[in-house]
């Protein structure tokens, strides 16, 4: 069953995503870790490694003051969405390498309200840029769904299929934040952001924390019931010819996408075809985002996302549940938590223990993808 | 690096709006924010993101537009600043 090399996650812990002004991103972070610890029925000072990430709440590695001074190696991560992914990245490499045999990733994130303020000279690109209203990452989601949309014959309903979809999933998970269902025309409804893709269509920037414990080998079954195993994680980022956020100019394609790349390098690594997956979790900073991943890391053909959607194949019961604790539509964007909650998810999945709706007949295989700024990407396949 | 003379007439390749006022850096023109449409433009080998000084009833993948200045901003000095973008080609200008 299981390898010496095999790595396990153990334990999970999350601080509600939303907004509380009474917390810091660091003290979210703490609960979260503190959850995970209590979870796998281990202490801090069991820890051998550590990595952490935050966007804009601080350094990760500060949070040795609060949780015990062990002299732990801990590793702090700064990769944009993939931030949550790359934590768990490099305590599994280090866990695999014999640096320890048990490890902890946490990734927390406290952001401003509204869209992201980002800085033209960060991104190599001259202020003009800014200065002309052209970057946005508002615009980069609406520029890439209204062209995808356009390419593949969908309509502007399947938008609204999908955030309709993450609003219900969130209604009946205790950790979402966005926790009212909204009808299809609700959403078609509401404010135009940047057509095709209205208010509800958007994730928000939020606040969050997330942690996992991770074990190497079978000790994991000494600490948990039922671990499950990290099959594969694969990060990658842009190849020439992606379409990526904030490009005053692009080749005129095809454009090939690093999640592409990402969820393929996943899928070879874990010997699971796309089609076996039974749970999984695409980064929807809006609804044509999860759109265009269900097809770039191959769990549908581009094109069939309509259908799927209209027959329900993506709900908890579907054939292919996505987002069942409501993606970053329902939970918000808290950047380094991101990727990290979706693997609390997955993984709650896979015990049959979710904490909102839980797909039944018991999944064995779950899949997680982020995808960021500008043009990385990160996917895992979870088992059991 | 060396300069390449692009096209000035292509074709809106995608397009949306820009809604809300965007944060600074993002500088108003002098009236105030009016939300505006962006897009790419397909010139053949490279497409080029641009502002669209096109109206909505006419604005659609695939419409023939051609290389125009828009206003941006005023600069501290009263100076009009205007950027690049492009409006529907008109019959017989290609």
């Amino acid at each position: 069953m299981s390898g010496p090399e095999d790595v396990y996650v153990v334990g999970c812990g999350m601080h509600p995503f939303g907004r509380d002004e009474s917390l810091t991103g660091m003290d979210m972070a703490e609960r979260a870790v503190r959850e995970a610890l209590a979870d796998a029925g281990v202490a801090w000072e069991d820890i051998g490694y550590a990595a952490g990430g935050s966007d804009v709440s601080g350094k990760p590695d500060t949070l040795v003051g609060r949780l015990g001074l062990t002299g732990v190696p801990f590793v702090n991560v700064q990769n944009g969405c993939a931030t949550g992914t790359s934590t768990v990245l490099a305590v599994a490499s280090a866990l695999r390498a014999g640096e320890a045999w048990l490890g902890l990733a946490v990734g927390f994130d406290k952001h401003e309200r509204g869209a992201f303020h980002v800085s033209a000279a960060r991104y190599g690109l001259g202020d003009w840029y800014a200065e002309t209203g052209m970057m946005l990452t508002t615009q980069f989601f609406a520029l890439k769904t209204q062209r995808y949309l356009y390419e593949h014959g969908i309509s502007e309903r399947a938008l609204a299929m999908v955030a309709a979809r993450a609003f219900r999933n969130g209604s009946q998970h205790p950790l979402a934040w966005r926790r009212k269902p909204l009808t299809e025309r609700e959403i078609l409804d509401s404010d135009e952001v940047s057509p095709p893709l209205t208010q509800y269509m958007f994730c928000s920037p939020g606040q969050g924390a997330a942690a996992l414990v991770l074990a190497l080998g079978d000790r994991a079954f000494d600490l948990c019931e039922r671990p499950v195993k990290l099959a594969s994680l694969a990060f990658r980022t842009r190849r020439f010819g992606s379409f990526e956020v904030f490009s005053p100019w692009l080749p005129p394609g095809p454009h090939h996408s690093p999640s592409v790349d990402a969820a393929d390098a996943a899928f070879r690594t874990a010997g699971i075809r796309p089609a076996d997956v039974q749970v999984a979790q695409l980064q929807d900073t809006d609804s044509g985002s999860e759109l265009i991943h269900l097809a770039e890391t191959g769990l549908c053909g581009h094109g069939e996302q309509e259908e799927l959607l209209t027959a329900g194949a993506t709900d908890p019961t579907g054939r292919i549940p996505v987002n069942t604790d409501g993606g970053c539509l329902a939970g918000g964007e808290p950047v380094g938590a991101s990727g990290l909650r979706q693997f609390h998810e997955v993984v709650r999945q896979l015990q049959r223990r979710a904490p909102g709706a839980q797909v039944p007949g018991a999944p064995r295989v779950g899949f997680t993808h982020v995808y960021g700024a500008p043009g990385i990407s990160a996917c895992s396949v979870l088992t059991v | 690096m060396s300069a390449r003379i692009l096209p000035v007439s292509g074709r809106v390749w995608s397009w949306t709006l820009q809604a809300f006022q965007p944060k600074p850096p993002y500088r108003a023109p002098s009236g105030g924010h009016q939300p505006y449409h962006v897009g790419y433009v397909d010139l053949g080998e490279v497409l080029v993101e641009a502002r669209l000084a096109v109206p909505r009833a006419q604005i659609r993948i695939g419409l023939p537009v051609r290389l125009t200045t828009v206003p941006a901003y005023r600069d501290e000095d009263g100076t009009e600043v205007v950027t690049f973008g492009f409006r529907p080609e008109r019959d017989g200008e290609r």
